[in-house]
């Protein structure tokens, strides 16, 4: 620890990935308002505020919960533990801000990516979220609740994969799984030649697929739809109340906006900061919230055009982006061969 | 060969210290086994059930225990200090302890018992050490009032003692003796609760598949052994030092075949797929606290033997190998992960995962068997790139043999405390067994989170670990090797993508068959009312909550400091010469760096978000809990569509629950049970899902049945003319033999 190496990572770029992910967490409850808001816009209706979400959190908050008749420590375990998972997520993808050493032509491993987000990592952050998401339905003892846990786990069962092959591509790109490693080596993700890159548009082309089954949107799940039985996202809340329902809404509010980021991040990562002046990082900011609100409409127009697949056959979109991703791969190979 | 070795605090040599270790192991499990029989065939032979001869009987099973406990304890220590001797900063000199004693007279040089340990052996022999302590911990509690008890004990230590022996013996006679000992040792504890007249006919079947099974593997191996004998670079002979030894001239025919054999010999007893039948037939069979040792140590004993004769034993290895290897592991994973949703009881579920599991330790192996003959190479740039590969799968597949051992005996041992308390296993049956058994089902959850592979548990970075080399691999470029296609896009597209996506499929899965049978056991209300009467009130003793707490407490323990293995796992590395640089440690996680071609590939295993998600999901729960004991949440109905609702017998099940992914290869007539092997397994009432593999195995038994008999009858036809002629031909053959040997033929 003696290294002098250190002193830069705990005065300037700890404190600013803790205030990425305040923001990141501050953000999502808009995220979700602002894409209800542009479909209620789109589809002629008027719409609630975009910071409905946040109201609705305080309302939750203030509220105690009820339970369920019998119940064991895991029924009020698991919405802290998906809530937590889904932090963890956010304060490793850079949306704002990457540090300068990690910008470097060859990243130092020793330094550099102690912090840095592999992509496998997240992968099973996101299982381990549907892990205690689910179990916590069965705990509940109501069949509603593990009758959509079940399809939010056969889901996943069929987006592991494609998102493994994402990565994998990716990692023909770049050589490595690590997420600012991702961002930053590869000239090819610079932001002019990131759309003559056939391989990166199959990428995006095949995680876009994969964001819309494991945030829960269409044409996978239908964010508004109230009726139990057809339920996929929605189905394993039902018996929570009060606050923590807030925290697991918030948790799928932070999902949301974390699938979008990385989107967002993936296509462009040319506005990233690395220098933590004022100036450079509020530019960075307001890029950030462009891409975003640029995505969140995509989304909105996407989900008025859509209907909600039958259950049995969401295998074909997401079997469909791990083919994607595979042509990706073979893609980059064949270009780094020659 | 006299290398000092610094044992108990002075230099002693260790050519005396492994003997003496050696035969104080084989004397206390032994000779406690042995007492245990004889306790137990006095008990059962003179039906005596009075207070007195009860006593004695736990008096011998606690004595026997015993033995156990200070033989894994004495192991380990030994195995334990011999790799920290190993691991030092700059590698020290002493790469193995060997022990060349005679045992037969020296007219038989061939048949010597010899010992041989490097820090390969030593990490295997720490793996069954540790599971074997906590089995013989938590087998004070479990069988303190179980009827066989002095059986059971006694079997469990042989049991050990043949799995350590083979670990550690040098000769191939010996190595296949041992290998029978295990097996035999093993068809002991199969009979257990055999006079039980409802479970008779299942466990003559069980006992039978397991035995015959086990002698097809060893006949193949026996097979291969022999083959390498022949060939070894000092002349034939069965000293598997010589096997060892590099420039064997063994045509590559013959290499060929006998890896074919070692893969099969092997392959039945970890159970890759085509072989995976029995496991879950004959296993379950066994008491449930020497099921844990069985399958979550002993198997590995084939994943020992694979390291041996692949990376050593067979010097030239093609590519061909790996990439079969590598395939075959990522079936193995994804079919019995299938499999294991299928079966009704937890035992038997287990039993499956465990192959799962041996799949992705044989995945890894089998990337590294992929690059591991140089020669392939082109050796001026991907030779070093190629040989990090080999060094990182290495890793990573004894890592996960590891990380198996601890999470797959917490499941085991979970199971058997289950079974203890409640009477039953079968999952839907049980239900809600965290209201009363706090300990037993938390310890067990933490076990199914491991073993599904989610941070911050141990098994998250082993499949960490196995995901990044395979990543690392396709950097590796091979020279161009048939008909001028370019070998590393083949190799890409061709073995390692399908090995990836198998694998990710496999580990989703396992994550949804752990949800099922944590949730429909352990959470939700008691789904069978006549076996929550039945069941006793109590979490089971204390040194039953002890060995598993300890055993989940290694699961978090590994997982937040993965660094705690690496120095063990790059001594065996580097002990049966491969580079181990692939993979470094430091207080803050692992790295994974290869250079190939001046392209680095790297990945960092980082404890950061990691400490972060643990501190996170503590604090959360505190918060919640703090705000349920400020003010108590109000309970009430669950919500059901507006319907009333039964809760305890309207719950979703497990059957339900996994539909999804059962349901398309479900039919609704079932075909009736003729067979030895069980060819359906029923996921739910009315529904079948076929069994391919023991469809397949009954077939090929009924056919060679048929052809047995039909020979045997022309052989034995009864007439006593047709026996005189066999006995005539049978002297004509030895007076042949003898007649060409003395004429120097």
């Amino acid at each position: 620890m003696a290294d002098p190496g250190w002193l830069p990572i705990f005065q300037v770029w700890l404190p600013l990935l803790l205030l990425q992910m305040l923001l990141y967490a501050a953000l999502a409850p808009a995220v979700v308002g602002l894409v209800r808001w542009f479909t209620a816009r789109l589809q002629a209706r008027r719409g609630a505020s975009m910071l409905q979400p946040y109201r609705d959190l305080a309302k939750l908050l203030r509220k105690p919960s009820n339970l369920p008749r019998i119940t064991t420590w895991f029924f009020s375990f698991a919405p802290g533990a998906i809530f937590a998972c889904y932090l963890v997520m956010g304060i490793f993808l850079p949306t704002v801000y990457l540090p300068a050493t990690a910008q470097a032509p060859a990243l130092q491993p020793p330094l550099a990516n102690w912090f840095g987000l592999d992509l496998i990592f997240l992968i099973y952050l996101l299982g381990l979220a549907r892990f205690m998401e689910t179990l916590g339905s069965f705990d509940a003892a109501a069949q509603f609740g593990s009758m959509s846990g079940s399809r939010q786990l056969y889901l996943h069962v069929l987006g592991e994969p494609a998102l493994l092959a994402v990565t994998y591509a990716l990692v023909q790109m770049s050589h490595t799984s690590n997420i600012a490693g991702i961002l930053l080596r590869d000239p090819g993700l610079e932001w002019v030649t990131a759309l003559a890159n056939p391989a990166l548009i199959l990428i995006l082309l095949a995680l876009g697929a994969i964001v819309l089954a494991e945030s829960g949107r269409l044409p996978f799940d239908n964010p508004g739809g109230h009726l139990e039985l057809t339920m996929i996202e929605q189905g394993t809340h039902l018996e929570y109340s009060g606050r923590v329902l807030a925290l697991v809404e918030w948790a799928n509010a932070m999902k949301l906006t974390f699938f979008l980021a990385l989107l967002a991040g993936l296509a462009l990562p040319g506005t990233l900061t690395a220098t933590p002046a004022l100036g450079a990082l509020g530019v960075a900011l307001l890029w950030f919230v462009a891409k975003l609100v640029v995505l969140v409409f995509l989304l909105s127009l996407w989900e008025v055009s859509q209907t909600k697949l039958r259950l049995r056959s969401v295998a074909y979109p997401l079997v469909g982006a791990l083919v994607l991703a595979l042509v990706a791969v073979v893609l980059l190979v064949s270009a780094a061969r020659s | 060969m006299n290398t000092p070795l610094l044992l108990a605090g002075q230099l002693v040599s260790a050519s005396v210290a492994l003997p003496v270790l050696f035969w104080l192991i084989v004397l206390l499990l032994g000779g406690s086994a042995a007492a245990g029989f004889l306790a137990a065939y006095w008990g059962d032979v003179g039906r005596r059930h009075t207070v007195q001869s009860e006593r004695i009987q736990t008096f011998v099973m606690r004595s026997v225990l015993g033995c156990a406990v200070a033989a894994a304890l004495g192991m380990i220590w030994a195995a334990v200090v011999y790799l920290a001797s190993c691991s030092g900063a700059p590698p020290i000199v002493l790469d193995a302890l060997i022990w060349n004693g005679p045992l037969l007279p020296p007219a038989m040089p061939p048949l010597a018992l010899t010992l041989y340990v490097d820090p390969l052996a030593a990490f295997f022999v720490v793996i069954e050490g540790m599971v074997a302590l906590g089995v013989a911990l938590y087998s004070f509690g479990w069988l303190a009032e179980n009827a066989q008890r002095a059986g059971v004990a006694a079997g469990f230590n042989l049991f050990v003692l043949a799995t350590v022996s083979v670990l550690v013996v040098d000769n191939g006679f010996w190595l296949l003796l041992l290998l029978e000992a295990t097996t035999l040792a093993f068809a002991y504890l199969m009979l257990y609760q055999g006079k039980h007249p409802s479970l008779t006919g299942a466990k003559r079947t069980a006992l039978r598949t397991y035995l015959v099974v086990s002698h097809v593997s060893i006949v193949c191996l026996t097979v291969a052994v022999v083959l390498i004998g022949l060939y070894a670079p000092g002349g034939p002979t069965l000293n598997l030092r010589a096997f060892r030894l590099p420039g064997a001239a063994m045509p590559a025919a013959i290499a060929d075949i006998a890896f074919v054999l070692t893969l099969i010999g092997l392959g039945i007893r970890a159970g890759l797929t085509p072989f995976h039948f029995w496991v879950p037939i004959a296993h379950p069979q066994s008491p449930t606290t020497t099921h844990a040792f069985s399958l979550g140590a002993s198997i590995k004993i084939s994943i020992y033997l694979m390291i041996r004769f692949f990376f050593q034993y067979l010097h030239a290895a093609p590519w061909w190998w790996g990439a079969l290897l590598l395939l075959l592991g990522g079936v193995t994973a994804l079919v019995n992960v299938f499999y294991a949703l299928l079966w009704p009881d937890l035992k038997r579920s287990l039993a499956s995962h465990s192959v799962e599991n041996m799949g992705i330790i044989t995945a890894g192996l089998g990337l590294g068997l992929l690059f591991a003959n140089q020669e392939l190479m082109a050796p001026a740039t991907a030779a070093p790139g190629a040989a990090a590969v080999v060094g990182l799968a290495l890793c990573a597949a004894l890592y996960h043999t590891f990380n198996h051992a601890l999470f797959k005996s917490l499941l085991y041992l979970g199971t058997g405390a289950i079974e203890n308390r409640t009477g039953s296993v079968v999952m839907d049956r049980l239900g809600g067994l965290m209201l009363r058994y706090r300990w037993t089902s938390t310890t067990f959850l933490v076990g199914a989170v491991a073993i599904a592979g989610f941070p911050p548990f141990n098994g998250f970075v082993s499949e960490w670990l196995t995901i990044q080399a395979l990543f690392a691999s396709t950097s590796v470029q091979l020279s161009d090797l048939v008909g001028g296609l370019k070998m590393s896009v083949m190799l890409v597209m061709l073995v390692v993508t399908p090995a990836l996506i198998l694998l990710a499929v496999a580990f989703a899965l396992t994550a949804l068959a752990f949800v099922k049978i944590a949730g429909e056991t352990l959470l939700g209300l008691p789904r069978d009312l006549s076996i929550r009467r039945s069941s006793r009130r109590q979490d089971v003793p204390w040194s039953m909550r002890l060995v598993m707490v300890a055993f989940a407490a290694g699961c978090l323990v590994l997982g937040l400091a993965p660094g705690l293995l690496v120095p063990w796992l790059t001594a065996a590395v580097r002990g049966i010469g491969r580079d181990s640089h692939a993979l470094t440690a430091s207080p803050w996680g692992l790295a994974v760096e290869t250079q190939v071609k001046g392209v680095s590939f790297f990945a960092v295993y980082s404890i950061v978000p990691l400490l972060l998600l643990t501190g996170l999901v503590v604090l959360a729960f505190v918060a919640v809990r703090a705000q349920h004991t400020r003010a108590r949440p109000s309970r009430g109905p669950i919500w059901a569509g507006g319907e009333r609702y039964a809760r305890a017998s309207m719950q979703y099940t497990g059957s339900a629950f996994s539909a999804l992914i059962w349901q398309p290869q479900a039919r609704a007539v079932p075909t009736l049970p003729t067979t030895p092997l069980p060819s359906d397994l029923q996921p739910a009432a009315g529904h079948h899902v076929t069994e391919w593999f023991s469809q397949l195995t009954n077939r090929i038994i009924g056919g060679l049945l048929a052809v047995s008999t039909s020979i045997g009858n022309q052989l034995q036809g009864g007439d006593i003319r047709r026996y005189l002629a066999y006995i005539f031909l049978v002297f004509v053959i030895i007076l042949l033999a003898f007649l060409l040997r003395q004429g120097g033929v």
